[in-house]
C-alpha cells in the first residue's frame, strides 16, 4: 500500500513538474516585433519612419533572371527614369538598363518581377507604412510631444513624397493650363486591403499639397534636430513642395519655396563639390546636400548588387566596368571650359591624363563617359555609398525658373547666377529675360543635375517636350558600331581613328557604342501630352486582384 | 462461391486541424527589422499584417474500401473511395500590390480531395521452381474549391487563380496559339475586352484573329498540375535463386510549366553572353516569311522583347504524363549448400538500377507533380540515375 501511494505522489509530481505554464505558450516573434509594440510611444513610432527610410534603399532579392534592372529601391527608380530620357547615353551591351534605354520596359506587363510591379509597389508600401504612423499617431500615442511632431510630420511627408514619385510616372501629366480629370493614381489614405479606384490628377495632386502641408505644420513645431540626412525637416518637405509647385506650373509660389529653402535650410554651395576625388558627388556631409540616402560604412546595408553606384559610378568595379555611362555629346559641347563641371565627362578617355576607372584589368573607356561619381574604393563590388535625393543647387534653380516664368527678371537673374557663377567663375550676369533666361536654367538643370533622381524625365514631361537624342549620322559619316571604332576594344577614340570615316560633327553619340543596342527606335518620341510612351503601365498585379482600378491606354 | 477467399468492407471517418501558414505567428501583425544607418527601424511585414479572427483549418476524412482476395488468393486488392472535406481554408489571400502589402491570413472557403484508388495484385504463377507476380495501383484524385466567400484571386506567382469552381491546383495562363509564319512572332488569342480592336498589334493568321501584343492576350483555365490519375506498376519473377523485379510509376493527365526550359529558349532577349540556349532554338526557330514552326524568331530587339519571351502563357506549359522506370533489380542467391560451407545464412549477389529511365515530355524535366511547388518548374530536374552491383550476406 505504501508503496502504491508513493507511486501517486511521483507521478504527481512528476505532472506538476511538466505541465506548462500559461505564459509558456503566449510565446512572441523573436526576428521581428509586433505591431502594439511599435506604436507603444512616439519614441518608438520614429522606429517605423527609420524602417521607411531604409525601405528607400532596400534592395529587392527576388528579382534575378526575370529582372534585367537592379532593384535597389527609390535610388534604382531614378536610375531607371534617368535612362529613359536624352541626357544619360547608354554605352556598350550590358543587359542592366538596356530596356529602359529602349523605352519598353516600363510598358512590359508580362513579367511578375518587372520593375512596374516593383516600382509601384515600392511607392505604395511607403505609403503604406506612413498610413501605420499616421493612423496610430491619430489614435494618441504616449509619450515625447516632440518625437510625435517628428515622426507623423515624416509619415505625411512620404505620403506626400511617394503619391507626386507615383502620379508623374504613371499618370498623364499635370497640365498647368487646367482641366486635369485624366486617371491620377489611388490614393490610399488609411490602411485597407480593399480594391479602390484611381482618383483623377487634380485630387492627387490636391492631396500631395495637402499632405505637405500638413508635413511642414508638424516639423515645423519639432525642435529635435535630425540625426543624419536621410530624414526630412521642414526644409525637405518645402523643397519637395517646390518640385510640385515647378510640376503643376504655378512658377511663383514654386520660387517662392525653393527660396525659403535657399535661405533658411542652412545649406551652402561648397567650393570643392566637383573637383575632390574621395567620393565626389557621394558624400551626404557636403554642405549642399538636404537629403539623401546615409550609407553605413560597413556597408551592410548596401543591398547587394542593386545601389546606384553599382550602375552609375564608372569607377565601380561592378556593372559599369563593362558599361560605362556617358553624357549626350550635344549637351557636353555646349559646357564651356571654365566651368568646372566640363570634367565630370571626358570626352577621350584614351588619352586623357587624369580618369578614374574601376580597379580591373576588364575595365572598359568610353567616349564621353562620366566622372562625377568617384568612389574611394574601385576595387570592391558591393559597395554602397551616399545618394543625394535633394541639393541645395537645384532649389536655386528652381527658384530661377519659378521667377523667371512668374516675370520676376531680377531675381530670376540673381538666383540663376549664384550657381552658375559659383560653377563657372566666367559666368556673366545673366541679361535675359523670359524664354531665353528659362532656356539657361534648364540648361544649368541638364548639367548640373545630370542623371540625379530623374530629374530630366520628369523636365521633359512637365514642360511637354519630346525625347530627341540628337540626329544620327549623315550618310558618308562614320555609322557608329564596333566596326566603325566604337568598340569595346578600341585603343583610339574614333576621330583619331584613320582607319574609319569621319564622325559627323551635327550627329549625337546615341546609339554609335559598340553593338548598337539600344537601337534606332528610341531616338525619338512624340510630345508627353500624346505620346503613350511617358505613361507607366500599371502592373498585372494590381490590375488582376483590383478590379476597381483601370488601366493606361496599351 | 468458393473463389471467393476473403470479402472486407471498412470505412472510417477522422477530423483533423491543420495551421500549416508557415508561420508560428500567422494572427499577429508584424514589424520585421530595417534598421537605417545607426537607428533602429521597422517596416510592416508584407504578409503578416495581423488577422486575430483567424481559426484552425478543419478537414474531415472519410473513406470506404472494399478489399478482396479472389481464386484461390491468386488475385488481392482493394478499392477505395475517399473525401477529404476542408472546411475553414487557410489562405494566403493575394492583396493588390497598392495596399503595400503582399497577402494576408484568412479563413476563407472549403474545397474537397475526392478520388477512388485502387491496387491490384495478381500471382500468375506461384508454385513450383517459377513464380511470377503482377501488381497494379492507382489513384484518380479531384480537388475543387467548393466555396470562397472573397473574390477569386491570383496566387502570389500569378500563375494559379483561387475561384470557386475549381482546383486550387488548375493553371491561370495566357493563350497562345502558336507563332505568325508571316512575321516569327508570337500570337495569342485575343481578350474579350480587345475583340473587334484593329490596331497593328491584331494579326490575321489562317482566317483567324490574333493578337502581338500578350496585354492584350485572352487568360484562362489552362489545365491542373495535379495529374488525374497516378499509380504503380510492379512485377516481380523468380525462378530457383534468381530473382528479377520491376518497378513502374505512372501519371497521367497533369501539366506543368516549365520554367527551365523557358530560361534557356529565352536566353538571348537576357544578355548575350553567358546564358546557355537549348538546341531546339537552333533547329525550329522562325528564319523567314512563310516557316512555319512554334518557336518564335530569335532578336535582341526589346520591342520584341515580352511577345517573344510569352512569359506566363501556355507556350510553356508541358504535359506531366509519364511513364518512369523506377527499379530494376536482378539478384541471385547462391544454393543453401553453398552457404551452409561457408557457415552463412544467405548469400545473395544482386544488379540495380533506380531511376533508369523516363519517357515524359522532354528530357530533364521533372514531371513528377508537386503539392507544394507546383507553380515552377524552375530548379526541379529529374531524380539522378543510379546502377549498383553488390552484394547481401547475412551471418
Amino acid at each position: 500500500m505504501k508503496r502504491i501511494y508513493s507511486i501517486v505522489l511521483m507521478t504527481v509530481a512528476l505532472l506538476t513538474a511538466w505541465s506548462c505554464s500559461k505564459e509558456f505558450l503566449d510565446t512572441a516573434p523573436t526576428s521581428s516585433v509586433d505591431e502594439a509594440s511599435i506604436f507603444s510611444s512616439t519614441e518608438n513610432a520614429m522606429m517605423a519612419i527609420n524602417g521607411i527610410h531604409r525601405m528607400m534603399y532596400e534592395g529587392n532579392s527576388s528579382g534575378t533572371t526575370t529582372s534585367w534592372n537592379g532593384q535597389g529601391g527609390y535610388q534604382t527608380f531614378c536610375l531607371h527614369l534617368a535612362f529613359m530620357a536624352d541626357d544619360v547615353v547608354w554605352t556598350y551591351d550590358n543587359v542592366m538598363y538596356k530596356f529602359c534605354a529602349q523605352l519598353t520596359h516600363h510598358r512590359d506587363l508580362s513579367h511578375k518581377y518587372n520593375d512596374l510591379n516593383y516600382y509601384w509597389k515600392l511607392f505604395y508600401r511607403v505609403i503604406n507604412n506612413a498610413n501605420k504612423v499616421i493612423e496610430a499617431y491619430d489614435a494618441g500615442m504616449p509619450g515625447s510631444e516632440q518625437y510625435g511632431y517628428m515622426a507623423v510630420g515624416e509619415a505625411y511627408a512620404y505620403r506626400g513624397f511617394a503619391l507626386f514619385e507615383l502620379v508623374q510616372a504613371w499618370a498623364k501629366r499635370y497640365d498647368p493650363a487646367g482641366n486635369n480629370t485624366q486617371p491620377g493614381v489611388i490614393l490610399r489614405l488609411t490602411p485597407s486591403p480593399d480594391p479602390m479606384a484611381r482618383s483623377t490628377v487634380e485630387e492627387t495632386y490636391a492631396q500631395i499639397l495637402a499632405d505637405l502641408g500638413t508635413a511642414f505644420e508638424y516639423l515645423d513645431k519639432c525642435t529635435i534636430k535630425k540625426v543624419n540626412k536621410s530624414h526630412f525637416d521642414k526644409y525637405v518637405v518645402r523643397g519637395i513642395r517646390a518640385r510640385v509647385y515647378l510640376t503643376m506650373g504655378k512658377w511663383s509660389e514654386a520660387a517662392a519655396d525653393a527660396e525659403y529653402v535657399v535661405k533658411y535650410s542652412g545649406a551652402k554651395l561648397q567650393d570643392d563639390t566637383y573637383t575632390t576625388v574621395v567620393n565626389r558627388a557621394s558624400d551626404a556631409t557636403n554642405t549642399e546636400w538636404l537629403w539623401g540616402l546615409i550609407a553605413k560604412e560597413d556597408n551592410s546595408q548596401g543591398g547587394g548588387n542593386r545601389s546606384w553606384h553599382n550602375f552609375i559610378s564608372n569607377n565601380y568595379a561592378a556593372y559599369n566596368r563593362n558599361s560605362p555611362r556617358a553624357i549626350l555629346n550635344l549637351l557636353y559641347n555646349t559646357i564651356p571650359e571654365s566651368d568646372v563641371r566640363k570634367r565630370l565627362w571626358v570626352e577621350d578617355p584614351y588619352t586623357a591624363k587624369e580618369l578614374y576607372l574601376p580597379g580591373s584589368s576588364s575595365a572598359r573607356r568610353a567616349c564621353w563617359m562620366s566622372q562625377k561619381w568617384i568612389i574611394d574604393d574601385n576595387t570592391t563590388q558591393r559597395y554602397f555609398k551616399d545618394v543625394a535625393y535633394m541639393r541645395l543647387p537645384e532649389m536655386y534653380l528652381i527658384a530661377a525658373e519659378g521667377y523667371a516664368r512668374a516675370g520676376q527678371n531680377d531675381k530670376a537673374q540673381n538666383m540663376l547666377y549664384t550657381i552658375a557663377h559659383h560653377r563657372d567663375p566666367k559666368y556673366a550676369k545673366p541679361t535675359t529675360s523670359g524664354e531665353a533666361l528659362v532656356e539657361a536654367v534648364i540648361w544649368q538643370r541638364r548639367v548640373e543635375l545630370w542623371a540625379e533622381h530623374g530629374t530630366r524625365w520628369h523636365d521633359l514631361k512637365r514642360l511637354d517636350q519630346a525625347i530627341d537624342r540628337g540626329p544620327k549620322p549623315r550618310d558618308g559619316y562614320n555609322q557608329g558600331g564596333t566596326a566603325n571604332g566604337w568598340g569595346t576594344s578600341a585603343k583610339v577614340a574614333p576621330w583619331n581613328n584613320p582607319k574609319v570615316p569621319p564622325l559627323d560633327p551635327l550627329a549625337s553619340n546615341y546609339n554609335m557604342y559598340g553593338e548598337q543596342m539600344p537601337g534606332e527606335k528610341a531616338r525619338k518620341t512624340g510630345k508627353p501630352s500624346v505620346d503613350e510612351v511617358w505613361q507607366w503601365l500599371i502592373p498585372y498585379n494590381e490590375i488582376a486582384s483590383n478590379p476597381l482600378c483601370e488601366q493606361n491606354p496599351l | 462461391m468458393d473463389w471467393i477467399n476473403g470479402l472486407k468492407l471498412r470505412a472510417s471517418v477522422g477530423t483533423v486541424g491543420s495551421d500549416d501558414l508557415g508561420s508560428y505567428f500567422p494572427w499577429m501583425a508584424l514589424y520585421v527589422i530595417n534598421q537605417n544607418v545607426d537607428e533602429p527601424g521597422y517596416t510592416q511585414s508584407t504578409t503578416s499584417t495581423g488577422n486575430p479572427d483567424l481559426q484552425w483549418e478543419v478537414s474531415t476524412n472519410w473513406d470506404v474500401a472494399l478489399e478482396f482476395s479472389l481464386f484461390n488468393r491468386r488475385l488481392k486488392g482493394s478499392l477505395e473511395y475517399f473525401d477529404r472535406r476542408t472546411t475553414n481554408l487557410l489562405m494566403e489571400v493575394t492583396l493588390p500590390p497598392s495596399t503595400g502589402l503582399t497577402s494576408h491570413n484568412e479563413n476563407a472557403g472549403g474545397l474537397y480531395n475526392r478520388g477512388v484508388e485502387f491496387q491490384l495484385d495478381y500471382d500468375i504463377f506461384r508454385s513450383g521452381d517459377l513464380k511470377w507476380n503482377v501488381g497494379l495501383t492507382g489513384t484518380f484524385l479531384k480537388n475543387r474549391i467548393t466555396s470562397l466567400p472573397i473574390e477569386p484571386f491570383l496566387r502570389s506567382a500569378s500563375y494559379n487563380k483561387v475561384e470557386e469552381g475549381h482546383s486550387v491546383y488548375e493553371w491561370w495562363l495566357y493563350q497562345w496559339a502558336g507563332v505568325d509564319p508571316q512575321t516569327g512572332l508570337n500570337i495569342f488569342e485575343i481578350a474579350d475586352e480587345f475583340i473587334g480592336d484593329t490596331s497593328k498589334d491584331i494579326v490575321n493568321v489562317n482566317g483567324v484573329n490574333y493578337t502581338t501584343n500578350m496585354a492584350k492576350a485572352r487568360e484562362d483555365y489552362s489545365g491542373s498540375s495535379i495529374p488525374d490519375l497516378f499509380g504503380g506498376i510492379n512485377t516481380s519473377l523468380s525462378w530457383k535463386g534468381f530473382t528479377l523485379s520491376l518497378d513502374l510509376y505512372y501519371q497521367l493527365g497533369g501539366w506543368t510549366y516549365d520554367r527551365a526550359y523557358e530560361n534557356v529558349m529565352i536566353g538571348a532577349l537576357v544578355s548575350t553572353n553567358s546564358v546557355n540556349l537549348s538546341p531546339d532554338l537552333a533547329a525550329n526557330m522562325w528564319r523567314q516569311p512563310g516557316d512555319v514552326t512554334n518557336v518564335p524568331m530569335l532578336t535582341s530587339n526589346a520591342t520584341y522583347a515580352s511577345n517573344i519571351h510569352a512569359a506566363r502563357s501556355t507556350r510553356w506549359l508541358t504535359t506531366t504524363n509519364m511513364l518512369e522506370i523506377n527499379s530494376l533489380n536482378l539478384a541471385y542467391s547462391l544454393p543453401k549448400k553453398w552457404c551452409e560451407r561457408l557457415k552463412l545464412s544467405k548469400i545473395q549477389v544482386y544488379l540495380a538500377g533506380d531511376h533508369l529511365y523516363v519517357f515524359n515530355a522532354r528530357r530533364g524535366l521533372n514531371s513528377n507533380y508537386s503539392l507544394s511547388n507546383y507553380d515552377s518548374g524552375g530548379d526541379r530536374f529529374s531524380p539522378s540515375r543510379t546502377i549498383s552491383l553488390g552484394i547481401n550476406i547475412t551471418l
